[in-house]
């Protein structure tokens, strides 16, 4: 990178680097946040930048899912026995522990079934997609297992990419940005990758070894949602 | 050889996944603990600005403040 880190936090930051970070963050505006998009598409720079703070920032998706549901039952339990065995002393406390535990109780399953739900559907989610463009030869079916985080592709039509050149695959998510997934060499790919539902997936030609640049730089060849 | 080098990408991208989670992780360890779950809330939960003001009792403007600062943090952490 050549930008200059400012010394001092209390420095005001790179204006545009700011503006990039804010808008991964999605803390953004709706006519800025628009504004950015719409620079992303036209300033390659910017949309550089914008991948850096998407790298930065999207390992904490893998964390969050392990770490908000498991300490929950102590505390519904602690909420749910604590009030009902000091209930008993007065009137007014009873009455409040009377309405208070069955609303405790039926909050405890919902969450319970929240927690079951969440962490019952999530691992054994399949995505696929056939990855095509118009009526373009190259064809690709694309198949996401989330349990192993595999990714296969496999060219179901079209020739190999020419000499000198790559097929790269990309994904973009809710925020519009093309984020690399890889090359794609040889009938069949694997890869690692933690996708969204709706994500989709698309596949360009670059130059031999990819994209010089954090967004796809040569015509997409094929793409499609993964659903 | 370019056919050899595609499938090693699996194994090396998913060892560097998860030495970036844990870096990411150490890095919101240098943050204040609220600070770092404003960040979190804004990325994860998709909290505003007002969300976040409200959540954690300070104004607006302390609250853009605290993320912007975050931010320019957890780059010079991530960068290092």
């Amino acid at each position: 990178m050549s930008a200059q880190i400012p010394p001092d936090d209390d420095m005001p930051a790179d204006p545009d680097d700011l503006l990039a970070a804010e808008y991964v963050l999605g803390t953004l505006p709706g006519d800025a946040r628009r504004a950015a998009a719409e620079r992303i598409a036209v300033d390659g720079a910017f949309a550089a930048r914008v991948a850096e703070w998407e790298s930065r920032l999207s390992p904490l998706n893998a964390g969050y899912a392990d770490g908000a549901v498991p300490d929950l039952l102590p505390r519904i339990e602690a909420e749910l026995f604590g009030p009902a065995a000091t209930g008993v002393a007065g009137r007014g406390r009873r009455t409040l522990a009377s309405w208070r535990a069955p609303f405790l109780a039926g909050l405890a399953v919902a969450l319970v079934l929240l927690a079951v739900v969440q962490f019952g559907t999530a691992p054994g989610r399949v995505l696929e997609a056939e990855l095509a463009e118009g009526e373009g030869a190259l064809r690709f079916a694309a198949r996401w297992d989330e349990a192993t985080g595999e990714l296969a592709l496999t060219r179901v039509a079209g020739a190999a990419a020419p000499d000198g050149q790559d097929y790269e695959l990309w994904q973009i998510g809710a925020d519009g940005v093309p984020r690399s997934l890889g090359l794609l060499r040889g009938t069949v790919t694997e890869l690692s990758a933690a996708l969204d539902p709706g994500v989709t997936l698309a596949i360009s030609l670059e130059p031999a070894g990819g994209s010089p640049a954090a967004v796809p730089t040569g015509p997409v060849l094929a793409a499609a949602p993964m659903l | 050889l370019s056919r050899l080098r595609a499938p090693g990408l699996d194994g090396e991208a998913a060892a560097i996944a998860r030495g970036e989670a844990q870096r990411v992780a150490d890095c919101f360890g240098e943050l204040e603990t609220d600070r770092a779950e404003a960040v979190r809330g804004a990325y994860l939960e998709g909290l505003s600005y007002q969300d976040l003001a409200d959540r954690h009792g300070v104004p607006l403007n302390t609250i853009r403040t605290w993320l912007r600062r975050s931010l320019m943090r957890l780059k010079d952490c991530l960068d290092r």
